[in-house]
């Protein structure tokens, strides 16, 4: 709802003002501050939005100078040059129009460079990735994924890459006697993911100590094709009949370091 | 220089000169145009750039002045949801029809007076009620509906449309207490930037050719100050110039984006400058603070966005809020009507059948791809809401198309 039209101020009342269209004149109310009886301002809907003043409306023209500047610019003019003779440009044409202004005073707008966009998230080459399908089991009442399955599907991508070299729970429980809780975890979530949306869990390790494993995810929305959460855990190798942490088997230490990737 | 142009014209005269009648800078502008979008058109080798103008305003600008014929036919200039009446739900016409038939006085600015509800059923409309002898008077604006009220001392309604640009005037009508306790508020007031937003998701979600650019608009920006559409080439990276209504404006908008789309450094730049400053119009800002506040609103054809509607707040909610006042339950959305078990009315689809109004209005069809324009639904007639008011896009084609080729050639592959 932007009709406008264009009026002059012929007194003022309190918060009412008396406006005159060119004829027609018309009660109307003030919605904006520094008005005095004269000026011209523009009327919406019975109420006062603005001033028109001369110096603004010389800007508002000058504006034609800066396109025309990037244009010839453009054709291969240098900078001062192009300045000037669209300075010229503009002043000519104003000046045909009745105008004997200059609008060499006014200085061109700067663009100013948007932010940069954030530093994409990096992911290994040689990073564990397993696909899943965001059931409705995982969302929440917005039908968008509740951040504590995030973690869940990092955990279920790592269960699976422990698997895949021979480390399956089962077996570590039954054969090493051993099993490696999380312990530490931390997250940031950058989007959503919403029902039916199939994802992407990239896995890698990060440090492998003595007694414990840090695991990286990084999460993908391959529906949306953004990256979407970035967490890393910390699993450490625990006796599962004393609890209480143990060296991790060398042969395990050994495997991991296909997905060994240190970063940051 | 300012005495120079005090002296030479009238300053009504002098705006009309530069930026209506001023052919060399058209015809500059125009050849300008045509270079960069080839020039683009040519690098992304892309059927269409499509570049929204939000405001009804613009679409009217747009359209009488035959811009689209100036245009590059590639260039797919769109309508936005810049249009506060194309956008009040059929509810609250419902019930401005339901009060005053009850014998309630009912005020309204003209162009909500032919708006129809999306109900069949005699009468549909504010005007239908007035023919039928209903209580309903056309006002210019608040403040005349406020001294009429004042002078009739009956209880009345003003119907209570408009975006930012409208709302300080209720603002200052209320705070200022010129608005008597018999008059009643319909709240229907709509916030932009959201619905901006909105109409940009939906066309991500629906995979539809993708706006490039939008020209932001004049008056609004006014108000709210043009860095509050900062948004637009932060997130979504859409080079944004928010324009006046002369046609040299909407061109050297046009320009303007197009520039930027070939530099590929999308920004927020005023073209409108001899009205729009960054930070907009303080004082009315904080009119609009003082009186009300953001709620989730229905937008018609849409359904709820977010914090996209202002409602009264305090005092002036319980003293002048017409939907309490007559205890009719407010318009809320499906899922707090069930956890919260308040009274409310969920919104339904609320388009007349066939009427493809909610898609006119995000810009993903055209007016003329309607099946209802210009057969059931004309300005004589209108039945979707967007035949109803001058700023409506499809009362715009209807009424000037003539006057240019609307059907651009480049059609988006849009459903």
């Amino acid at each position: 709802m932007c009709w406008g039209v264009p009026a002059k101020i012929l007194s003022l009342d309190g918060p009412t003002a008396l406006v005159d269209f060119g004829g027609v004149k018309k009660e109307v109310v003030v919605a904006a501050s520094g008005i005095s009886s004269g000026d011209l301002v523009m009327i919406h809907a019975g109420m006062i939005i603005g001033k028109l003043s001369p110096e603004d409306f010389m800007e508002n023209v000058a504006l034609y100078r800066d396109i025309r500047t990037q244009e010839l610019l453009d054709a291969g003019l240098d900078e001062k040059a192009a300045k000037e003779k669209a300075t010229d440009e503009t002043d000519k044409l104003l000046n045909s129009l009745g105008v004997r202004g200059s609008i060499a005073s006014i200085e061109p707008e700067v663009a100013e460079p948007m932010a940069v966009a954030e530093k994409e998230i990096f992911i290994p080459s040689n990073a564990f990735k397993r696909s899943y399908k965001v059931s409705l089991s995982d969302t929440d009442y917005l039908q968008v994924m509740h951040y504590t399955n995030y973690f869940r599907f990092c955990e279920r991508a790592q269960q699976e890459l422990l698997e895949g070299l021979g480390f399956s729970y089962a077996a570590l429980i039954h054969k090493f006697g051993l099993f490696v809780p999380t312990v530490e975890t931390s997250g940031r979530i950058l989007g959503p993911v919403r029902l039916d949306n199939m994802i992407e869990v990239a896995v890698w390790v990060e440090e492998v100590g003595r007694k414990h494993i840090k695991f990286r995810n990084v999460i993908k929305n391959l529906t949306s094709g953004k990256v979407v959460a970035e967490c890393s855990t910390v699993s450490v190798c625990t006796d599962t009949t004393l609890m209480e942490s143990m060296p991790l088997p060398a042969e395990l230490a050994e495997k991991l370091k296909r997905y060994m990737v240190e970063t940051d | 220089m300012v005495r120079y142009l005090k002296s030479q014209l009238d300053d009504r005269e002098l705006i009309r000169q530069v930026f209506r009648q001023n052919l060399p800078l058209a015809s500059k502008l125009r050849d300008t145009i045509w270079k960069y979008a080839s020039a683009i058109r040519e690098r992304e080798k892309c059927d269409a750039i499509k570049i929204m103008n939000f405001c009804g305003t613009h679409e009217w600008t747009t359209t009488y002045y035959g811009l689209r014929d100036l245009l590059p036919p590639f260039l797919d200039m769109v309508a936005g949801p810049g249009c506060p009446v194309c956008v009040v739900p059929s509810y609250y016409v419902d019930v401005a029809v339901k009060l005053a038939r009850e014998g309630i006085r009912i005020y309204t600015y003209g162009d909500s007076l032919r708006l129809r509800s999306a109900k069949a059923g005699c009468p549909a409309s504010l005007q239908e009620v007035k023919v039928d002898g209903g209580d309903v008077k056309v006002v210019y604006s608040f403040l005349d509906a406020a001294r009429d009220s004042r002078e009739q001392g009956k209880e009345s309604v003003f119907f209570g449309i408009g975006f930012e640009t409208t709302a300080p005037s209720y603002a200052l009508t209320l705070t200022r207490g010129m608005v008597s306790e018999d008059l009643k508020f319909l709240n229907v007031m709509r916030l932009t930037p959201p619905s901006m937003k909105y109409t940009v998701k939906i066309h991500q979600e629906r995979g539809l050719l993708p706006i490039r650019g939008v020209i932001a608009p004049g008056h609004v920006s006014t108000i709210i100050g043009a860095a509050e559409w900062e948004f637009l080439p932060r997130v979504h990276g859409l080079p944004t110039v928010v324009a006046g209504f002369e046609p040299i404006d909407v061109l050297m908008a046009v320009a303007q984006i197009l520039l930027m789309i070939k530099e590929n450094r999308p920004a927020v730049k005023i073209e409108y400058k001899r009205l729009v400053k960054w930070g907009g119009n303080e004082y009315a800002k904080k009119l609009i603070d003082e009186v009300f506040e953001r709620a989730y609103a229905a937008w018609r054809g849409l359904g709820f966005i977010p914090r996209s509607g202002l409602k009264l707040k305090g005092e002036f909610f319980e003293k002048h809020d017409a939907l309490k006042h007559f205890d009719v339950p407010d318009l809320t959305p499906k899922e707090f009507i069930y956890t919260h078990a308040h009274h409310g009315v969920p919104w339904e689809h609320d388009l007349p059948p066939r009427c493809r109004c909610g898609e006119v209005i995000v810009g993903i069809a055209k007016p003329a791809d309607c099946p209802l324009f210009m057969k059931g639904c004309s300005p004589l007639n209108p039945w979707g809401p967007c035949m109803v008011s001058s700023e409506g896009a499809c009362a715009i084609w209807a009424r000037y198309s003539e006057m240019s080729s609307v059907k651009s050639e480049a059609r988006s592959g849009d459903g």
